[in-house]
C-alpha cells in the first residue's frame, strides 16, 4: 500500500504552467452599526454588479431593513408570505428578530462571511443599528426533471437518472438506500467555480483506506478550471497514461446504489449528472443493471456476449489482416475462394484498406453524435449506404473488409460504458499495425502487452483485473458470473462483513 | 527516461526490420485446389495443378490447368511456376491424385514434398487414378465447375458408405511406414462415357500399388477393418444356388463388431488369423418380404452369413495376392509374437498365411412393413 502511495505522488509532478488565479482573500469585516457602511461593503465586494437587488422596507416601529440578494439566484416568493405581510404588525425589535428567526435563517456577525452565501442565492437582511445580520434561505433551484439517461437505458428497472443538481441526486440515492450507514461528505472543489461535490459511501462496507485515499486526492485538486467529473476522474486515477478507464461513470441512480451496497465509493459533483464509481474492476464495465433484472441465465449469456464483443472489437480487424497477409491456410476450404475473389483486385495492402475503413467509420460516428437527429439519420444513410456500397463497387475496399469493419463497429458499441468502448476502439489500431507486420505473432505480442498492462493496473490501489489477476474463484463467482440472487457465495475478501450481492 | 527511449527504439527496430518479410498476400497467390502427379515414360515426373478462376462479370467460372515436368516433384512445380503469373501455393490443396504408373513405382516419392513443407496441405484427400492423373484433374465437368470439389465430395460420400476409409495425406503416412500394415487407397477411373467415377480401392504393399479391389468387396473389407461409415449398405444374393429367380437383399449395417485373433505356430512357421465379424443389420429392400416369420429370418441370417463368409475369403485371397496386409495382422505379430517377427520377413510370410473369416449376420429390423 505504501509503495503505491509513493507511486501516486511521483506521478503528480505538475507543471505550474498556468498561474493559479487566487481569488482575493476577503478580510473579515464585522457588521457595523452604520447600515450604509454595510451596504457599501457588500456592493463593493460584489463589484457593483447590477443583478444585486436592494430592497428597503420599514417595519411598524420605523426601523429600516434592507434586503440584499442576487436576483437570478433567489426566489423571493416566500418572502412576501412570511415577511412583508407581517411587517406592519412588527412593533418591536424583539418581534422583528422573532419573525426573522422563525424563517429559515442564520444570524451572522461578520459581513465577510455573508458574501459567499449571497453568491449561493441567499438573501442578506441588514437592520439599522444592529451589529449583526441575517441570512435568509431564498435559494431558487433550477433542475430538469428526473428522467432516464439517454446513454444508459435499460429495458426493465428504474428509469430515474441523475440531474445537474447535487441535492436532487443525493435524494435519489437516499431514496434507494434508507440506511443510517450511508455517509455523505461534502468538499468544495475548484478555485473559481467553487463546485460542491459529495463523496458518498456506506460506512462499514467501503474500505476505509480507499475512502481516506479519495479524500486525500480530492484535497490535491487545485485548478481554476470549471469543475466537472472528468477533471476529478483524472486526479483520481492511478495511471493517467492508461487507455483503460479506471472508473465507471454512471447517471443511473440504481446503479449507483448497487455500487454503494457493494462497498464502493461514489463521487458526485454539483452541475454534473455523472457519478464516479470507484474502485472498479475491468469486468465491471461489462455489467449492466439489466443483468440483475433479467433472468439469471439470460443475464449471464448477455454478459458473455459483451466480453466476447470486447475481444472481437479489439482483434477482429487485426485477425482479418493477419489472415489475408500471412496465414491464408487457416481459411476453411469452402471460403478460400470467396475471400480470394474479394481481395483479388484491391490495389493496396490490407492494413491501408483497414485503416481507411476504420477511420471512415470513426468519422461517420463522430459526425453523427453532434448532429440533430434528422440530419444524423442522413449521415447514417450517406455513410452506411453510399460510402459502404460505392467503395466496394469502385474496388477500393473488399466486401469482406466491410463486413469485418461493420462487425467490429457493432461490437464496440455493445459495452454498456462509453469510456470503455472508446478504449476498445483505440486498442484496435496497434493490433492492426502489428498484425500487418508480423501476422498472428504480432497480435499475440500486442495482446500480451495489453494483458500485462491490465494486470499491473490498479484503481485506487485495488487490482483492476481482479477476479483473474489476482485469481480468486469466489470473486469470479460473485462478479464475473451472475448467479441467481438466492445463491450466495461467501467472499472472504470482505471478512467480518455481511454478504454482499455482487453488483455492477 | 534514456533507457526507456533506447528500449523502445530497439523494439521498434526489431519489429519494423523483421516484420513483413514472410507476408504472402492472398491476392498475389494462385491457390491450387487439386493436384495430379504422373510418371511419364521417360522417367520424368509431371505435376498438374488446377486453380479455379472466378466468374467475372459475364465470363463463367473456369479452371486454370497447368502442367510441368521435372526430375523431382519440386522441379516439376518450379516448371509450373514459370507458366503461371502469380506464385502457386499448395497449402489449400483439396485433393491429390496419383497416376497408376507412379503409384506402382512408389507413392511416397511424389508426396514427400508435402510432408516436408510446413505449409503442406496434410488434410488433402488422396486418390489413385487408373491412367494419367492429368486426365481426371483437367477434365471439365458439365455440372460441377470445380473438379477438385467433385472428387473430394465423391470420396467423402464413399467414406459414408464405407467404400473407402477416411484418408488424407497425413493419415496414410503412419500406415505407409508401418511394416505390419498396408494402405488401401481409393481408386478412380474414367469409364466408357468419359465420366470419372470411383471404382474401388487400390491395394498397396509398402509404398507400391499391387492390386485393386471392387467397391462391393471394399465395403466388406472396411467392415472387417472395423471401419464403418454412417450409411453402410450391403447387397447380397440370398436365393438358392439352383433357384429359378435370383433374389437379392439390401441391408443397412447398424452395428459391426470385428474380432481378430492371430495365432503363430513357430515350429511350422505358419500364421493363422481368425477374423470374426458380427453384424446387426436392418433390411432396407427385400421384395419377397416374409420377415415377420422368425424361421424365415433365421434362414436369411444363416444364408447371409455363409454368403458373406465366402465373399470375405475371396477378398483375403485378393489381398494376399497383392501382398497387402490391410487388416494389420502384422501389427499383432509384432506385438505378441515378436520373436517370430524378427526371424522372418513378413513380406514373404504374409501371402501364405491362413486367414479364416467368419461372418455372422443378425437381422434386427426390417423397415416399417410388417
Amino acid at each position: 500500500m505504501k509503495s503505491f502511495f509513493k507511486a501516486f505522488e511521483n506521478q503528480k509532478k505538475q507543471k505550474a504552467d498556468t498561474k493559479i488565479l487566487e481569488p482575493p482573500e476577503t478580510p473579515t469585516f464585522p457588521v457595523s452599526f452604520e447600515i450604509d457602511t454595510n451596504r457599501v461593503y457588500v456592493k463593493s465586494t460584489l463589484h457593483y454588479t447590477e443583478d444585486l437587488v436592494e430592497k428597503k422596507v420599514t417595519t411598524g416601529h420605523n426601523k429600516t431593513v434592507y434586503f440584499l440578494y442576487l436576483e437570478p439566484l433567489s426566489d423571493t416568493k416566500d418572502m412576501h408570505e412570511y415577511f412583508y405581510s407581517k411587517l406592519r404588525k412588527i412593533r418591536s425589535d424583539e418581534n422583528l428578530h422573532r419573525t426573522l428567526s422563525d424563517m429559515d435563517s442564520a444570524r451572522l456577525v461578520h459581513l465577510s462571511d455573508a458574501i459567499s452565501e449571497i453568491l449561493s442565492g441567499k438573501s442578506l437582511v441588514l437592520i439599522e443599528n444592529t451589529d449583526y445580520c441575517y441570512l435568509l434561505s431564498t435559494t431558487s433551484v433550477i433542475h430538469r426533471d428526473v428522467g432516464e439517461p439517454d446513454n444508459e437505458q435499460v429495458i426493465r428497472g428504474s428509469h430515474s437518472g441523475f440531474v445537474e443538481n447535487l441535492s436532487v441526486n443525493l435524494q435519489l440515492v437516499r431514496n434507494l438506500i434508507s440506511h443510517p450507514s450511508l455517509v455523505v461528505k461534502y468538499t468544495t472543489l475548484g478555485e473559481v467555480s467553487k463546485t460542491k461535490s459529495a463523496v458518498i459511501y456506506m460506512d462499514g462496507r467501503a474500505d476505509p483506506i480507499v475512502v481516506e485515499e479519495i479524500h486525500r486526492r480530492l484535497k490535491k485538486i487545485k485548478v481554476d478550471k470549471l469543475m466537472n467529473s472528468g477533471i476529478i476522474e483524472e486526479y483520481m486515477e492511478d495511471n493517467i497514461y492508461s487507455l483503460f478507464p479506471q472508473f465507471i461513470t454512471t447517471e443511473r441512480a440504481d446503479r449507483t446504489a448497487l455500487n454503494l451496497i457493494d462497498g464502493r465509493v461514489i463521487i458526485l459533483t454539483d452541475g454534473d449528472p455523472t457519478a464516479l464509481v470507484l474502485p472498479v474492476t475491468f469486468f465491471s464495465f461489462f455489467q449492466s443493471t439489466d443483468d440483475y433484472n433479467s433472468r439469471w441465465v439470460a443475464g449471464n449469456f448477455y454478459r458473455l456476449i459483451r466480453v466476447i464483443s470486447f475481444l472481437l472489437a479489439v482483434t477482429l480487424p487485426g485477425i482479418y489482416i493477419a489472415i489475408i497477409t500471412y496465414h491464408y491456410e487457416i481459411i476453411p476450404f469452402g471460403m478460400t475462394f470467396v475471400i480470394k475473389d474479394a481481395v483479388e483486385h484491391i490495389p493496396y495492402p490490407p492494413l491501408v484498406e483497414a485503416l481507411f475503413m476504420e477511420l471512415t467509420l470513426e468519422l461517420i460516428r463522430e459526425a453523427g453524435i453532434r448532429l440533430p437527429t434528422p440530419i444524423g439519420q442522413t449521415i447514417g444513410i450517406v455513410g452506411g449506404l453510399v460510402i459502404g456500397d460505392a467503395v466496394v463497387n469502385a474496388g477500393f475496399i473488399s466486401s469482406i473488409m466491410i463486413i469485418v469493419v461493420a462487425l467490429t463497429a457493432i461490437s464496440s458499441f455493445v459495452v454498456p460504458v462509453h469510456e470503455m468502448s472508446m478504449a476498445m476502439r483505440l486498442l484496435r489500431y496497434p493490433i492492426m499495425i502489428m498484425a500487418s507486420l508480423l501476422g498472428f505473432v504480432g497480435i499475440v505480442f500486442c495482446l500480451t502487452v495489453y494483458l500485462i498492462h491490465l494486470c499491473k493496473l490498479t484503481s485506487i490501489g485495488k487490482p483492476f483485473f481482479y477476479p483473474f489477476a489476482p485469481f480468486d474463484w469466489k470473486g469470479l463467482m460473485n462478479r464475473f458470473v451472475r448467479l441467481p440472487h438466492t445463491v450466495e457465495v461467501k467472499n472472504e475478501q470482505k471478512e467480518g462483513k455481511n454478504n454482499h450481492s455482487s453488483s455492477s | 527516461m534514456k533507457t526507456v527511449r533506447q528500449f523502445s527504439l530497439c523494439i521498434l527496430c526489431l519489429i519494423l526490420l523483421s516484420g513483413c518479410w514472410d507476408s504472402r498476400q492472398l491476392r498475389d497467390i494462385t491457390i491450387a485446389k487439386s493436384a495430379g502427379l504422373d510418371l511419364m515414360e521417360d522417367g520424368l515426373y509431371q505435376s498438374t495443378l488446377t486453380s479455379p478462376v472466378p466468374s467475372k462479370r459475364e465470363a463463367p467460372e473456369r479452371t486454370e490447368v497447368v502442367s510441368g515436368l521435372g526430375h523431382t516433384v519440386r522441379e516439376a512445380r518450379m516448371a509450373l511456376d514459370n507458366k503461371v503469373s502469380e506464385r502457386i501455393d499448395i497449402a489449400r490443396l483439396r485433393v491429390i491424385v496419383i497416376g497408376r504408373d507412379l503409384a506402382e513405382e512408389s507413392l511416397y516419392n511424389p508426396i514427400d514434398v508435402m510432408y516436408r513443407d510446413p505449409r503442406g496441405s496434410l488434410g488433402a484427400k488422396i486418390a489413385i487414378f487408373n491412367g494419367m492423373a492429368q486426365d481426371i484433374i483437367s477434365k471439365d465437368l458439365p455440372d460441377k465447375p470445380r473438379t477438385s470439389e467433385f472428387i473430394a465430395d465423391l470420396l467423402e460420400t464413399a467414406e459414408e458408405n464405407s467404400i473407402v476409409e477416411n484418408l488424407n495425406v497425413q493419415l496414410i503416412c503412419p500406415i505407409m511406414f508401418d511394416p505390419g500394415q498396408d494402405m488401401v487407397i481409393p481408386l478412380m477411373e474414367l469409364n466408357e462415357e468419359d465420366e470419372s467415377s470411383l471404382v474401388g480401392n487400390a491395394l498397396f504393399n509398402g509404398e507400391k500399388m499391387t492390386g485393386t479391389l471392387s467397391p462391393e468387396d471394399s465395403v466388406l473389407l472396411n467392415l472387417m477393418k472395423n471401419v464403418r461409415g454412417r450409411n453402410t449398405f450391403l447387397t447380397e444374393k440370398v436365393s438358392e444356388e439352383n433357384a429359378e429367380t435370383e433374389e437379392f437383399i439390401t441391408l443397412l449395417v447398424r452395428e459391426a463388431d470385428r474380432n481378430l485373433k492371430v495365432d503363430v505356430n513357430h515350429a511350422a512357421k505358419s500364421v493363422t488369423a481368425e477374423v470374426n465379424l458380427t453384424m446387426k443389420v436392418k433390411v432396407i429392400e427385400y421384395p419377397k418380404d416374409e420377415l415377420h416369420d422368425p424361421a424365415n429370418v433365421a434362414m436369411l441370417n444363416e444364408r447371409l452369413g455363409r454368403a458373406f463368409t465366402a465373399e470375405a475369403e475371396q477378398i483375403f485371397e485378393t489381398l494376399q495376392e497383392a501382398n497387402c496386409d490391410a487388416l494389420g495382422i502384422g501389427r499383432r505379430v509384432i506385438a505378441f509374437h515378436n520373436q517370430f517377427w524378427r526371424e522372418n520377413d513378413w513380406n514373404e510370410v504374409y501371402p501364405d498365411i491362413t486367414i479364416k473369416p467368419n461372418v455372422t449376420v443378425e437381422i434386427i429390423s426390417h423397415g416399417i412393413i410388417n
